[in-house]
């Protein structure tokens, strides 16, 4: 079920990142991820881990997917292998270290506690990140190279606006 | 709407399809219990009504079809799916089959496991590195059939109890080794037709194709794990533990237990190989589906190409 899952997200990603912005996308995609998570560690029943683990597995997959994308957008195609390598490389350490810390959160303390502290990591290394995005967006803006289409739009027909405009980017796609 | 629609569409037909082959040893009546024959047909019938969906009705279309024309990016997306389905083939049932007939602890059956992601991730820097300084990343994948192919094949000899563990470990190295190389290069030949603004949407395209393929290679080896492995045991076990075989076959402890010499030890590895083997062998046949989605590619040179047609993106870049 993740795995159908993690194959079929990234294309409804692209979809919400090429509409909202790479920023909006990223933002999202955290939020759900702590949200997952958060289901997870106050979960009672099966049903609210699975319900928990399919949400925090798609702002994962999400997550993961914006990083790639917004490495693509700031490399030329001949060094951009480079970069996405390096992305993966944390995984040397997580493959040691992931079961030792799993390991002492299960003896020392509560499973509650290993998704509730992974909330406050997560939230805590992705602030940076977040900080240099919005940081480079207002230096874009300053310099002129974003231009803020003022709308007359309503709520309901932004609204509208952007489910047409998801229709549409998606038939062209 | 309509993308959402689609979306559960295809993960219903995929889940249903491939879940009974690994349910179906637990089912009572095997294959020909109600639901695993229901479940499959579904999930048959789904496929031809997602297609249908999408090319008449779906006002909105789920999967970029365009793309699928070209060869570059369907051999790529192709060839990744192929390696995870080669690797998922033997890979899911690995670490049971090193806890029982090596005698691996489940950490060092866990470290045994992770050669396999540790050296992919670490070599697929110098293979990127390799493809800024040469510019050639059709070649490159070439490179990386001969070593996974080697890598699985090697555990068909291997597979004696008495191998040394490191032998194990080396084969591990050598598939993510291949994979790195597979999964470095498709990913970059996948970009290289297509514009800046596409590149979004044929990269999750691309990762459909690799969770497809571990998807079907799970499967299968569920399949073959699940509907093998009882016959096996219950062929090999001694006259006095044959009415036993569900319990040893379900339990991993119980498989451990039996000391060396025992005729039930025997009929424990000679199952675990037999199935292995035929595991392997599967993962090994889907090797050469690999070349064959690399020699689709074009062959292009990302040096010459950025020095002839500009660069894909543009502004301050790496």
């Amino acid at each position: 079920m993740a795995t159908a899952l993690s194959g079929c997200i990234p294309l409804v990603i692209a979809k919400v990142i090429d509409v909202f912005g790479r920023v909006e996308g990223f933002f999202m995609m955290l939020i759900i991820v702590v949200v997952g998570m958060a289901l997870k560690a106050a979960c009672n029943s099966v049903q609210m881990y699975i319900a928990g683990h399919v949400l925090y597995w798609a702002g994962h997959i999400g997550v993961l997917y914006v990083t790639d994308i917004m490495a693509a957008d700031i490399t030329t195609l001949k060094n951009r292998m480079i970069i996405f390598t390096i992305n993966g490389t944390p995984r040397i350490a997580s493959t040691f270290a992931g079961p030792r810390i799993a390991d002492l959160f299960y003896n020392e303390n509560s499973w509650r506690w290993a998704f509730g502290a992974f909330i406050i990591i997560f939230i805590g290394c992705c602030l940076p990140a977040m900080v240099v995005m919005m940081f480079m967006y207002r230096k874009a803006k300053n310099a002129g190279l974003v231009k803020k289409v003022k709308s007359d739009r309503t709520a309901l027909q932004s609204i509208w606006y952007y489910f047409v405009q998801f229709d549409s980017k998606s038939a062209y796609h | 709407m309509a993308l959402v629609f689609g979306i559960i569409l295809i993960m219903c037909a995929w889940c249903l399809f491939v879940l009974p082959f690994s349910l179906v040893a637990y089912a009572p009546n095997g294959w020909k219990t109600p639901y695993i024959i229901a479940c499959i047909v579904l999930g048959l019938v789904l496929f031809p009504v997602f297609y249908f969906w999408e090319a008449k009705f779906a006002p909105v279309q789920f999967l970029p079809w365009k793309y699928l024309k070209d060869g570059t990016i369907v051999g790529s997306c192709l060839l990744y799916g192929v390696m995870f389905l080669s690797v998922f083939c033997w890979n899911g049932y690995f670490n049971s089959y090193l806890i029982v007939v090596h005698r691996q602890s489940i950490t060092n059956a866990g470290y045994i496991l992770n050669a396999f992601s540790l050296t992919s991730s670490f070599s697929s820097p110098f293979i990127a590195w390799w493809i800024r300084y040469s510019g050639n990343f059709k070649w490159t994948a070439y490179t990386g059939v001969p070593i996974i192919l080697l890598g699985t094949a090697l555990l068909i000899p291997f597979r004696q109890p008495s191998t040394n563990p490191g032998v194990l470990a080396l084969t591990q190295v050598l598939v993510g080794l291949g994979c790195g190389f597979f999964a470095t290069c498709a990913q970059l030949a996948v970009m290289v037709p297509v514009t800046h603004q596409e590149v979004a949407v044929i990269n999750a395209l691309w990762g459909l194709f690799g969770s497809f393929g571990s998807s079907i290679g799970y499967a299968i080896a569920g399949a073959m794990w699940n509907n093998m492995l009882p016959e096996q045991l219950l062929m090999r076990l001694p006259e006095s533990s044959k009415a036993d075989y569900r319990t040893i076959f379900g339990d991993i402890e119980v498989q451990k237990a039996f000391l060396d010499g025992t005729p039930e030890r025997d009929a424990v590895v000679g199952a675990y190989a037999n199935v292995q083997r035929k595991m392997v062998i599967t993962g090994a046949c889907f090797v050469p589906l690999c070349l064959a989605s690399i020699y689709v590619w074009k062959n292009v040179n990302v040096k010459k190409l950025e020095k002839e047609k500009g660069k894909q993106t543009k502004g301050n870049v790496f």
